[in-house]
């Protein structure tokens, strides 16, 4: 009888060396098998032996018992990458798995939590939506705001307007620093997710993407993957979903009150007020015709020479907004004692990716948690002298578990000898 | 015979497309507070800030107020756009005609204060055949000189306090009347000022425990 791992799931197997960018030649090259013992695991023909196990868990970075794990059902939607065209094979297939390991984490939270209602703007079109035009995507853009009890200002904060009516967001990493972000209408839960890819720490940026993404989810939620194949639908629906962008965070009414004849000195001083780049406002002031094909050539002459398509003025300092309520959950299961970080690493076994996923502090899993029960103390003798006076916790160093493991592997070995 | 404010305001009504009023409008009180904010990023709250914003200010003014008139020019045949040098050529304005109207603009200190002199203003306003033409309804004049007057009444305030066509008389030493262009266009100066931040309110501070868990909890 072969030696394997019992319970051996291929299927996550495929899922943690697509969300590690391995290609299956470059793993077992690692794991000292061959491609096609990779491809026997992955199918389910065959499961790994222990000590592969242990390699396979090390160099992927997940733990054991996510090998072991029954795989999500998932009913896919078309996902749109923004930027697609520029967003190469591989970092889609990296981007799906992730995707995935977030709807398992929201579906866990669901057993706990009542999530905000799907409060999403929907509209009735007698066309496909690739048929639209740029003045419909305008009057959509505004009728968003509208539902949503906006005016015509600034949104204070994006990714929280879209929290609040219950789209899941994330930001997080991904190994390719092609892609910005990607959205999908999950028809597992019939919920919008966003993923924000943090690779790009730029706040303006940030919220632009969060917009567009906001475009494909009200604009393309009918549209289905046969709908469309070519280069140039691909890119009309990229198009769609920047001028809905636009459109929503930069309202013609108000908007336009502020660019009469934009320089880029003026946009400069703007961009802190509206919290969008400069690039994207002269592309929305060529889009409202304020400037014309002339002038906007003349500012992207400026702009670039001043150097600003690698880094705007204000790109490091303003804030980025981030996501809460999937962290927020998390904080809420361990404050009151529901779920120990423990649990929640053995029932969603996704090592540091949880962290990211749920947009925690990195090592907020992995940290010791205060008990809180009190704890029996021991009677302090006469003359000693009495720790720490303010009656502060004293801090523990983190080696410490590490150190204390350490010495009993050590009293093991004597033990042994 | 002097005209009254009503015969200018029809006059302008009539001769300058309200959308280009209006733009000019909206144009300067955002060319006052970007030059404002510009000019003290880069020179601060120093005397040489002071110094330099008016002419700093005019010349976006001037620039942007020609690349108004010349968008426009594009659709509408009555205005047209000429940027003029002074006699000492030491400095440019522009002239627009809009129809029977050329103007030009100038920054003042009060609503009613005098332009100061030039000698291409007394050039204009001599030749202008406003007194003539508003005794004479069947006047074939060739036009009407019109100053936009604009300034802040305080001088720390980023925005105009008056926008104002006025129009002076024959020797350019008294104004013949007005039409306030903030009035005439009905611009929101509060609406200017105050673009508000759509606050959101935080409605997921607390996620909501399902009411089975809740109640499992409490038991």
């Amino acid at each position: 009888m072969k030696l394997g791992t019992p319970n051996f799931n291929g299927e996550r197997l495929r899922e943690a060396r697509e969300a590690r960018c391995l290609k299956a030649t470059v793993l077992a090259e690692k794991l000292g098998i061959s491609k096609q013992a990779i491809s026997q695991y992955e199918n389910g023909i065959q499961t790994p032996k222990p000590e592969v196990m242990v390699r396979m868990s090390e160099i992927l970075n997940l733990p054991f018992n996510f090998f072991l794990r029954e795989s999500y059902p998932i009913e896919e939607n078309i996902i749109f990458f923004r930027s697609l065209s520029s967003t190469t094979k591989i970092t889609r297939v990296e981007a799906r798995p992730k995707l995935k390991w977030l709807k398992e984490i929201v579906d866990y939270l669901r057993n706990f939590f009542v999530f905000p209602e799907i409060n999403m703007p929907s509209i009735t079109l007698d066309k496909n939506p690739i048929y639209l035009t740029a003045e419909e995507i305008e009057q959509i853009a505004t009728q968003c705001r509208k539902y949503w009890g906006l005016g015509n200002g600034v949104i204070s904060d994006t990714v929280l307007l879209l929290e609040n009516n219950g789209v899941i967001v994330t930001r997080s990493e991904l190994s390719s620093m092609k892609m910005d972000a990607f959205s999908e209408w999950s028809l597992n839960d019939n919920t919008p997710y966003v993923f924000l890819i943090a690779n790009k720490n730029c706040a303006v940026r940030s919220r632009y993407d969060l917009a567009h993404e906001l475009g494909h989810l009200v604009l393309h939620k009918s549209i289905r993957k046969t709908d469309f194949s070519l280069k140039s639908e691909f890119n009309l629906i990229e198009e769609q979903a920047d001028r809905f962008a636009g459109a929503f965070l930069l309202p013609s009414e108000t908007f336009t009150l502020d660019f009469s004849i934009p320089t880029l000195d003026v946009l400069r001083m703007l961009k802190e007020k509206w919290k969008t780049s400069i690039a994207m406002m002269i592309k929305r002031c060529e889009n409202l015709g304020i400037i014309d094909k002339n002038y906007a050539k003349n500012l992207w002459i400026s702009y670039y020479r001043r150097d600003w398509r690698k880094k705007e003025p204000l790109d490091d300092i303003l804030p980025i907004e981030q996501p809460r309520f999937i962290r927020r959950c998390f904080e809420t299961l361990i404050k009151e004692n529901v779920q120990t970080k423990n649990d929640l690493i053995a029932r969603l076994p996704f090592a540091n990716d949880m962290e990211q996923l749920a947009c925690l502090p990195k090592g907020y899993l992995s940290e010791q948690q205060v008990e809180k029960e009190p704890m029996p103390q021991f009677r302090t003798p006469p003359n000693s002298v009495i720790p720490n006076k303010q009656g502060k916790a004293s801090i523990i160093p983190l080696n410490y578990h590490k150190v204390q493991s350490e010495q009993v592997n050590l009293l093991a070995e004597k033990v042994e000898i | 015979m002097q005209p009254s404010n009503i015969q200018l305001n029809e006059l302008v009504k009539d001769d300058i497309p309200r959308q280009f009023l209006f733009e000019i409008v909206v144009f300067l009180f955002n060319t006052y507070k970007s030059a404002h904010l510009y000019i003290k990023s880069e020179f601060g709250t120093t005397d040489e800030a002071k110094d330099l914003l008016p002419y700093f200010r005019r010349a976006r003014i001037e620039q942007g107020i020609r690349l108004i008139a010349e968008r426009h020019a594009k659709t509408n045949d009555t205005i047209k756009v000429r940027s003029e040098r002074n006699g000492a050529n030491n400095c440019s304005h522009n002239e627009i005609i809009c129809g029977r109207v050329l103007i030009t603009e100038s920054c003042v200190d009060g609503p009613n204060e005098m332009v100061p002199y030039a000698a291409f203003r007394t050039t204009l306003a001599k030749d202008s055949q406003l007194e003539l033409a508003l005794c004479d309804n069947n006047f074939d004049g060739d036009f009407y000189y019109g100053i936009i007057l604009h300034g802040a009444l305080n001088p720390d305030t980023n925005y105009p306090s008056f926008v104002r066509l006025a129009f002076p008389n024959r020797d350019c030493k008294t104004y013949a009347g007005f039409v306030d262009l903030i009035d005439f266009c009905e611009f929101d100066v509060s609406m200017f000022s105050n673009v508000s931040e759509e606050v959101i309110d935080d409605k997921i501070s607390e996620p909501e425990f399902r009411t089975d868990l809740q109640k499992q909890k409490e038991a």
